[in-house]
């Protein structure tokens, strides 16, 4: 573009179209990231009651659907990530740093929760207390991890799901597993809904 | 008082300033992501990076092979002034920050 004079108005045009086309540019997608975390858990979760529902007694569900869970949860993390590191390539410093460590602390939550699980799969915990914990463990990390989100990033929307995340895993455990995992799959599914419909909307 | 900074009042360096100035404070921005933003070649790129950097705008750190740029805080600050100025003269109220 030639270094030439502009008068004000177009000056004032240029700024602002720019200023239009970085933040689009920049933006790391967060309604798309909601709607694909909310898919992966209204589905994993419904699959997941939907084999438990009825059992007489409690056995869990199976490998199946524990196995379709976390392709699910893998596949929602692998896009929004991949969203997320397109839109902020080329960017270091402080936001690169704060951005590491909150990557790491949801793959490291993640796994160290998989970890109890198993380890209490490895000394007879009983079905009933593996499938609370598995319901209500996902809550507590992926709701405290969109509350860190927001103290890092300044999302509203990601603190009113980390909120909501949070009550629902003090909460859906006390119904006993096979109604958590219904209620896991529609209110928490439905909270990044409609976390994805205020991020739209401009509440970030 | 109503004069534009001539340092930020050309095309290329007022869309250079726009593009780092989205960025928090803190944060760099490399030479080609920069230069993906703005459509700019790499040539017309640096030499106005350059001339931002020489007024104490921009600062460009060159670390092995990764080029990247960062606005200095005075350079936050003229680019407010700037948009300050352009309000005043387009007849729009001056906001108290911008």
């Amino acid at each position: 573009m030639a270094d030439r004079n502009l008068d004000p108005a177009e000056a004032m045009a240029l700024l602002e179209g720019q200023e239009r086309r970085v933040r689009r540019a920049l933006d790391p997608g967060e309604g798309f990231s909601y709607l694909m975390w909310g898919a992966a858990w209204m589905i994993g979760f419904g699959v997941i009651w939907w084999q438990v529902f009825g059992q007489d007694p409690y056995t869990g569900p199976g490998r199946l659907a524990a196995g379709l869970f976390a392709i699910l949860l893998t596949a929602a993390a692998v896009l929004s990530g991949w969203r997320t590191q397109r839109a902020l390539a080329g960017i270091g410093g402080e936001s690169a740093r704060r951005g590491r460590l909150y990557g790491l602390g949801w793959s490291a939550g993640l796994l160290a929760l998989f970890a109890i699980l198993a380890a209490l799969g490895r000394v007879d915990a009983p079905a009933p207390v593996l499938g609370v914990l598995g319901v209500c463990g996902p809550l507590l990390v992926v709701g405290l991890m969109y509350i860190f989100g927001a103290a890092c990033f300044g999302s509203r929307s990601s603190a009113a799901l980390g909120v909501w995340l949070l009550v629902l895993a003090a909460v859906v455990g006390f119904t006993g597993p096979v109604v958590a995992a219904g209620l896991a799959a529609l209110l928490g599914g439905g909270g990044f809904f409609v976390a994805a419909v205020l991020a739209g909307r401009g509440l970030r | 008082m109503s004069e534009l900074d001539p340092i930020i009042h050309a095309p290329a360096r007022l869309r250079i300033m726009v593009a780092l100035v989205e960025l928090p404070a803190g944060d760099t921005l490399s030479f080609p992501r920069l230069q993906q933003l703005l459509d700019l070649t790499a040539g017309n790129l640096i030499t106005h990076l350059r001339r931002l950097d020489e007024a104490g705008y921009v600062t460009i750190t060159k670390s092995g092979r990764v080029t990247t740029a960062e606005l200095t805080d005075s350079g936050r600050a003229a680019f407010a002034e700037y948009r300050r100025t352009l309000r005043t003269l387009l007849g729009e109220a001056t906001p108290t920050s911008s």
